[in-house]
């Protein structure tokens, strides 16, 4: 029998923004749409298609398809491929657009002109949306948009995507044409002919020079700042400092919610412990959920407060800069520059930064970059090393003046991306190819003032990321992990904890055994199981597994000082050393598995990550006696 | 005509041309995709302080850094 796939595509105009990366594409999309995707000011943060809905003020429907930024119509790395696809009607399930918006950035029309000739020469219907036109006003670069249609013969409209109603001109535009299809017609040739660089190059520079605008245009303010962050000496101190002051502050901000969030869980118990008779209803609220819960939520502020920074950061401007200042550093372990934000989006999570791997037009220079991304200490371990460095580093010590328990996370995030180089490295020296120099070219951006409501909305996003974690794949192990570890009942009168006679008390006692050289005790090596599904789960497992394990009635509730009381300092050091490599994350491999096309990388990983982590708990486990 | 790495920092010059042989000629053609095409205005902004490092270079109205190596392609007048 055969089979054929029809694509049956929603009714509705097709409109594909195209236009430069960082262009500002995808807030122009939410700003039509009414989305929410990520913006930030650098190149390459969308790298997939996305779409979205336009109803116009008399009840139509166009369909808006948001693309990755391409500097031209010839690919080089796997998102810019999407954007051609589509505009060739190569895409998979979609149809070629009906019609093309080209988003062009007012301060640098060059750049996107040449873009707005390609996708003319494709025969599609287009139209020009000027983007970021007041600030290119105020830069003094004033663009006379009706000159500029007559000259292209198409229409021009400018924009300002991060203002409210900054995209009527464009939306007066789109409603026209769904109105009446005749008010857009397709312009040129129809087929994509040979690269036409330089006749397009001097078709752009008569458009400019009739505009007046066939000049070098600096910006002024952008080169000031970059004289100081980028400075030889200075750029790299104030670089380690900016980071320096995020863990430190991490801690710092976040002792009072934390303190909040913990009474908030204790009054919960209390409340509970009170209402409900010693039934089994009740040890799986408290034991279970709660003390496995409230294990994971605590560490909330934390999560935002190191947010809230990364996102400065990036709406700023500031990270290509840091990419640009590291990169002797990357490219002595083999890297591109083009890695260097791949790995930053990591610290978040590892998913969206092997996605975004996608920007990188070199194959291997991709494929180390996903394999190094699990190592980038992703906000997941974040409870799992506060848990940690609160039970085992005294709060109010310090070491030359700066608190010690922020010195001890910077120093975790450092041995991470320490590993993630030597093993970049290794892959450099053991490869041919990786002894080739690897390709930078990456764009500056304008530095930004940060825009407050898109850090705010950044955050709510990441609070609403947490928290659906935590009611979903952490409460569902939460609550497996309590009945493994509550059933079979012990036997009458049994002189040891409950816990020791359940299922999970018996397979963490036969796993302790090989966990035993890294210094680790049952109740972790049962921690670890639902562990493997999510690294944060480990902390709720151990809150879960704790609570059942107490057999007195002076049970203490927090995990923290619980945890100070019953391991070594060697265990506690062991499991933050096991934790900064350890592959556990299902949902990590999975998207390694899908970005590669094979099971090969993913267990490769795995298998090299899980060593890694054995070795680094064994020899902390070893030395830290020494030096305590 | 010169190299734009040996081009005076923060002096305008005008691209002349990208050159490339057969192992650079992808990173030439990118070169000129972003923007490094005969005529146009570029200026050396900064340069590491360790040779060769990367340049960060302004053209048009973008600013780019460049590996040495990439920068090493381009010729100015």
């Amino acid at each position: 029998m055969k089979e054929i796939t029809v694509h049956i595509h929603p009714s509705g105009l097709l409109f594909a923004l195209v236009g430069n990366p960082n262009c500002g594409k995808t807030a122009l999309f939410n700003r039509l749409t009414g989305s929410r995707q990520k913006v930030a000011n650098y190149a390459g943060v969308t790298v997939e298609r996305k779409e979205g809905q336009l109803r116009s003020s008399t009840g139509k429907r166009a369909r808006i398809l948001d693309l990755p930024g391409t500097d031209s119509l010839y690919p080089r790395s796997p998102d810019e491929r999407v954007t051609c696809e589509v505009l060739n009607g190569q895409a998979l399930g979609e149809k070629k657009p009906d019609v093309v918006v080209c988003v062009v950035d007012a301060t640098n029309l060059r750049r996107g002109l040449r873009l707005v000739l390609g996708v003319q020469r494709l025969g599609l219907p287009c139209l020009v949306a000027l983007n970021m036109s007041d600030e290119a006003r105020t830069r003094g670069i004033n663009i006379d948009a009706q000159a500029l249609s007559k000259a292209l013969g198409i229409i021009v409209v400018p924009t300002v995507a991060i203002k409210s109603a900054g995209d009527a001109a464009l939306r007066t535009a789109i409603e026209a044409i769904l109105e009446d299809r005749s008010n857009i017609v397709p312009t040129g040739g129809n087929t994509l002919i040979e690269p036409a660089i330089t006749e397009d190059h001097q078709r752009v520079q008569n458009i400019l020079s009739s505009l007046g605008l066939d000049r070098l245009i600096p910006d002024t303010k952008s080169e000031r700042l970059d004289r100081l962050l980028l400075n030889p000496v200075g750029g790299p101190i104030i670089l380690l400092m900016v980071l320096f002051l995020i863990f430190q502050a991490m801690f710092d901000w976040a002792e009072a919610p934390m303190s909040w969030i913990e009474m908030g869980f204790e009054w919960l118990a209390d409340l509970i412990n009170d209402a409900l008779p010693d039934h089994w209803l009740r040890s799986l609220l408290v034991e279970g959920i709660i003390a496995g819960l409230g294990g994971v939520v605590v560490f909330l502020p934390q999560i935002l407060i190191l947010f809230f920074f990364i996102l400065l950061l990036e709406e700023s401007g500031y990270l290509p800069r840091a990419a640009y200042i590291l990169d002797r550093m990357m490219g002595s372990v083999g890297l591109s520059g083009r890695s260097f934000i791949p790995l930053l989006s990591s610290f978040a999570c590892a998913i969206p930064g092997i996605i975004a791997t996608r920007t990188i037009p070199n194959v291997r220079d991709r494929l180390v970059t996903i394999m190094i991304a699990p190592l980038m200490t992703c906000s997941a371990r974040l409870p799992v090393y506060t848990l940690l460095i609160s039970a085992f580093i005294p709060r109010h010590s310090t070491w030359g003046g700066f608190q010690r328990q922020g010195l001890v996370m910077f120093g975790l995030y450092m041995t991470a991306i320490l590993g993630a180089m030597v093993v970049a490295w290794l892959l450099k020296t053991l490869t041919r190819s990786g002894r080739q120099v690897r390709p930078l070219m990456m764009a500056l951006p304008t530095y930004r003032l940060p825009n407050p409501l898109s850090v705010t909305i950044g955050l709510w996003h990441r609070a609403n990321i947490f928290m659906k974690r935590v009611g979903g794949i952490i409460l569902t192990t939460t609550i497996g992990l309590w009945f493994l570890a509550s059933y079979p009942a012990p036997p009458l009168n049994a002189p040891a904890a409950p816990i020791e006679y359940s299922y999970a008390g018996m397979l963490g006692q036969w796993l302790a055994v090989i966990l035993e050289p890294i210094g680790f005790n049952w109740q972790i090596a049962i921690a670890l199981i639902p562990g493997m599904a999510a690294r944060e789960v480990a902390v709720s497992a151990l809150g879960t597994v704790y609570a059942l394990s107490v057999t007195g009635d002076d049970a203490e509730t927090a995990l923290i000082p619980l945890l100070a009381q019953q391991w070594s300092v060697a265990t506690g050091m062991a499991m933050l050393a096991w934790y900064v490599f350890a592959p556990q994350c299902l949902a990590t491999l999975a998207t390694i598995k899908r970005e590669t096309g094979g099971w090969m990388m993913p267990l490769v990983a795995a298998a090299y990550m899980f060593v890694l982590a054995y070795g680094a708990a064994w020899l902390v486990y070893r030395l830290t006696p020494l030096l305590f | 005509m010169q190299r734009l790495l040996s081009s005076k920092t923060n002096t305008p010059f005008k691209v002349h041309h990208v050159a490339f042989d057969d192992t650079n000629a992808e990173c030439a053609n990118h070169l000129q995709q972003i923007g490094f095409l005969p005529g146009e205005e570029v200026v050396v902004q900064r340069r590491s302080l360790f040779d060769p490092g990367p340049v960060v270079v302004r053209i048009g109205a973008s600013t780019f850094a460049l590996r040495h190596c990439e920068a090493a392609c381009i010729f100015v007048v």
